[in-house]
């Protein structure tokens, strides 16, 4: 039985010719260099000089010197750390206090309140980063001036704390994605299911972990590897520190950079990139597995 | 103006059998509906008459031309859409005149055009209006505008009122009966409520699980349905069926219910197929039975149960030893829970189906 | 009481989000500006300076130029691509779009940055508007195109398939019902990729070398002396307008679509 013809409201010749351009360019420019990364990365391909010109096929022999490096080992441990404190903890849970306070506060006050923090995620990076280096600046910053005014000794946040700093600065700039999607998720609960705990006289942190916590858990799951996933993948601190003082802020990211465009070491940098994709195809294969038992 | 036959029509999805060797000849003019349970194959039927769908096998004629390899722009037919599909992007008269302009008609005509039909539904002064602005009723009767706008040879409605409310839909029925009556434009009608295919019907195909089970006009199908299953979805309340066998009853057949034995009558023919002692079920109508308060030998022995006073009439459900019975009553009637009576079968509207659950003596 | 002990804690928690906030609403308009918050006696000459410094207008125009063609070729694009996958079934067409979402969230611009810049070097696209346009777009199509799918697949078939009924041909179902129907989507992802393209840094940082070239995020790191001190009143002023789009766009976008999820991030 043959079909006599196909969906008559797009030919599936007019949906081949349809989706091709973005196929293409996905193809060129997302699909490729990702691929062609592992190529270089075998190479010892450099920015200038004669290797920029012949590079030489150098086997695993960066991938061995990358985990040898120790530089690499900070930036790792640097990282870890980063993702922790400012996707986990700082992101996950500030997100979720900011849905559940919002899920109760209607009109102006929930306007203003999720605007200002949708502003500090919408700013363009470099803003943001201006924005901190004043906030958290030794002598004029708004931060060590409130410390002065409040009797505290003022400090030099990127030299004393260069990872707490990052790590604010971070959830700062990303809780307002947690927030949408924890508030998305709250909006799918029936409000009858909290109207009933009322009627029972549940308190309020019981609604919110008998309840709203069980049902939004998914949710929560897979916002926790998404932010997790994209904060392994920032760039944005290095706009603030440079990866300092002295590598303590040195993200894989900012590692990457340095060793491809500053030591012009693009084989090195792309062996880097390769583990960097590795890294981000277990958390993304993760993600698209609980994103797929979410819709079954 | 056409009429429509299927052929051996079938359709299948993925994984699932939708619609199985169908075939259905409608006449020019006729008014026809597809009747059925949710999921039974209307909707896929009257997609692949509008071209939507193609079939997997079997052919599709609109007139004598054969429809099936056409698409839907070549058929001319009109469809009306459960939601009304009205275009939100337009206006209603830009709605309504949109199968025009694309037909290329001049501008001042199409206008005319426009005005003409929105006024011989009594929507002309909601022309300017997008859909979002209007009522359900309104938007009801915005779609059947554009349907009949280019006087096609075929309407096609899928389940066209089942978003109004009970008093507009009841409304909307009437106004379409006679529309369809006056245009004279054969009709095909996707309902899963038996009372709209009822009421509005030339003729009815039953369907379930993809095939067609009975077709004819509306009272013959109530009347003498082919199956258990469509006696049990045609009717409210539907048919009572009480099982039973078949027995022989001081000399003529009858079905023993019990204790007691119905009498048959008139034997529908074919009876013979069924031996004596045979299990069957027995068919009545609500309206078919009465109800006896005094003493005496005939009819099954029942006591009532619920009394449902409706106005009109009154829904009397009793217990009996075969099972619950419903019985309408026309006339005022003292009943109480508890009383107990003796329900006799109009002899002239008993329906007897065999083991399987077809109708014994179909036609 | 539920009710209050929420609202000051909102408004405790906005507050700090604010703080950062304020130096870009305050140093723009200061005399003399400092990394520090002062209201005295506003002025607008910081934004004088930024209009007399031809760097700092160049990248702005830079900025512009790149992120409306980004926008001009990747939402036209992404529209298409979405109307397909919402409406045609194809072989292959869900083991496509299950590449399409690991893709888009394995290849990032930090794990791409590399191989990036040896393609484009290999093309001869180095410090070239198109090849940075080019890496935006293919950047931005899978995620936008996802937002655009489930923009599609929320339009019943019904218009189309009513269109179709009615007499039109595929292409008038395309170009009276579909395309019309789908213009509000596209508004919301064509200021998606407008924003983000407006706002990178990484991409043009890396993939382009002149300063004739550079748009805003790249143009405010030459602000200084010749002694290398920061212009201060020059960048905060130049921040404030680099950011002032993004806000509007913002605010009209939140204004009618509302800025929200439904129902979480669809795979
Ligand atoms: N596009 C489709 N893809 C897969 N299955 C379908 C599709 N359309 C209908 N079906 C299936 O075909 C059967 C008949 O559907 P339908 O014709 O819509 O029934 P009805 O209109 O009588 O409720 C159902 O089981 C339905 O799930
Ligand atoms: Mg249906």
């Amino acid at each position: 039985m043959r079909m006599q013809y196909d969906n008559p409201i797009l030919s599936r010749r007019a949906a081949a010719v349809f989706a091709l351009p973005t196929l293409v360019f996905i193809g060129v420019f997302l699909a490729f260099p990702a691929l062609w990364a592992i190529y270089i990365g075998l190479t010892n391909l450099r920015l200038t000089g004669i290797s920029a010109i012949q590079p030489r096929f150098v086997g695993f022999a960066n991938f061995v010197s990358i985990l040898r490096d120790s530089f690499f080992h900070n930036s790792l441990r640097i990282t870890a750390q980063f993702v922790l404190g400012s996707a986990l903890i700082g992101q996950l849970l500030l997100g979720l206090l900011l849905a559940v306070l919002l899920y109760n506060v209607k009109g102006p006050i929930n306007d203003i309140v999720s605007s200002i923090v949708i502003l500090a995620w919408i700013i363009p990076e470099v803003v943001v980063a201006y924005l901190w280096v004043a906030f958290l600046d030794y002598d004029f910053g708004l931060l060590n001036a409130t410390r002065n005014l409040l009797g505290m000794p003022a400090v030099n946040w990127f030299f004393s704390h260069p990872v707490l700093s990052i790590i604010i600065f971070n959830t700062w700039r990303g809780t307002a994605f947690s927030m949408l999607l924890m508030g998305a998720a709250l909006q799918t609960i029936p409000p009858s299911f909290l109207e009933t705990a009322d009627v029972i006289g549940a308190s309020e942190w019981r609604k919110f972990r008998d309840i709203m916590l069980p049902l939004i858990r998914p949710h929560i799951i897979t916002n926790a590897v998404l932010i997790t996933i994209w904060t392994f993948n920032v760039f944005g601190p290095f706009l603030l520190t440079g990866g300092g003082p002295a590598f303590a802020t040195d993200l894989v990211s900012i590692y990457t950079y340095r060793n491809a465009f500053k030591y012009f070491k693009l084989g090195y940098g792309s062996a880097i990139s390769t583990i960097i994709l590795a890294i981000n195809l277990i958390l993304a294969s993760v993600y698209m597995k609980l994103a797929r038992r979410g819709r079954a | 103006m056409a009429g429509v036959h299927l052929e051996d029509v079938s359709k299948s999805f993925d994984k699932v059998q939708a619609v199985c060797d169908v075939t259905i000849t409608i006449a020019d003019g006729e008014f026809f509906t597809l009747l059925g349970p949710s999921g039974c194959g209307k909707t896929t039927t009257l997609r692949m008459v509008a071209g939507l769908e193609s079939p997997t096998s079997g052919r599709v004629f609109i007139g004598d031309r054969d429809v099936t390899k056409e698409p839907p722009k070549n058929r001319n037919v009109a469809m009306v859409f459960q939601n009304y599909a009205l275009y939100p992007h337009m206006t209603v008269a830009e709605n309504i005149g949109y199968p025009l302009r694309i037909r290329n008609k001049p501008r001042a005509q199409i206008d005319r055009r426009v005005v003409d039909v929105a006024e011989g539904l009594a929507i002309g002064d909601i022309l300017s209006r997008r859909p979002s602005e209007i009522s359900g009723g309104q938007q009801q009767r915005a779609a059947l505008a554009r349907a009949i706008i280019h006087e096609p040879d075929v309407f096609l409605f899928d389940e066209p009122l089942s978003n109004l409310d009970a008093k507009l839909r009841a409304d909307a029925r009437t106004f379409l009966k006679d529309l369809q009556a006056r245009m004279g434009i054969t009709t095909v009608y996707v309902t899963h409520d038996q009372s709209e295919a009822m009421a509005m019907s030339d003729r009815v195909a039953v369907m379930d699980q993809g095939t067609v089970v009975q077709i004819g006009p509306p009272l013959e199908v109530y009347r003498r349905p082919a199956s258990v299953f469509v006696a049990d979805f045609l009717g409210n309340p539907s048919m009572n069926l009480l099982k039973g066998n078949l027995t022989l009853h001081e000399g003529t057949p009858a079905v023993q219910l019990g204790a007691a034995a119905v009498p048959l009558v008139q034997p529908p023919p074919g009876i013979e197929r069924v031996a004596m002692g045979d299990a069957v079920t027995l068919g009545l109508r609500p309206e078919d039975i009465s109800i006896h308060i005094q003493g005496g030998e005939d009819g099954i022995p029942g006591e009532v149960h619920v009394v449902e006073p409706l106005g009109s009439e009154t829904l009397v459900s009793l217990k009996t030893s075969v099972g619950s019975v419903k019985v309408k009553v026309f006339h005022d009637m003292d009943l109480a829970p508890g009383d107990v009576v003796r329900l006799v079968a109009n002899p002239a509207r008993v329906r007897l189906f065999d083991r399987a659950g077809t109708a014994i003596g179909l036609a | 009481m539920k009710r209050a002990l929420s609202v000051v804690a909102l408004l405790l928690i906005a507050a700090l989000f604010a703080l950062p906030i304020l130096w870009l609403v305050t140093a723009p308009f200061n005399p003399k500006p400092t990394l520090g918050l002062q209201l005295a006696k506003p002025t607008l000459r910081n934004f004088e300076g930024v209009f007399r410094n031809p760097t700092a207008v160049r990248g702005l125009r830079n900025s512009l130029l790149q992120a409306a063609a980004a926008m001009l070729i990747a939402t036209p694009v992404a529209t298409m691509a979405a109307y397909a996958f919402s409406r045609a079934s194809f072989p292959g067409q869900h083991t496509i779009l299950y590449f399409l979402i690991l893709l888009s969230s394995v290849v990032s611009g930090v794990s791409a940055m590399v191989p990036l810049y040896v393609l484009m070097q290999t093309l001869g696209l180095i410090d070239k508007h198109v090849g940075l346009v080019m890496v935006y777009v293919g950047g931005l199509l899978p995620t936008n195109m996802f937002i655009m799918k489930d923009f599609v697949d929320s339009i019943p078939r019904a218009y189309e398939e009513a269109a179709l009924v009615d007499g039109s041909t595929p292409r008038q179902v395309l170009l009276n019902i579909a395309f019309p129907l789908c213009r509000p989507g596209m508004a919301v992802i064509a200021v998606l990729i407008f924003v983000s393209t407006w706002s990178n840094f990484l991409m043009p940082f890396i993939l382009l070398r002149s300063a004739s070239k550079a748009p805003a995020s790249v143009a405010i790191y030459t602000f200084f002396n010749e002694v290398g001190i920061p212009l201060i009143g020059l960048i905060a002023a130049y921040s404030f307008i680099y950011t002032l789009p993004v806000v509007v766009l913002y605010l009209i976008v939140n204004r009618k679509f509302g800025f929200r999820f439904y129902g979480g991030i669809k795979g």
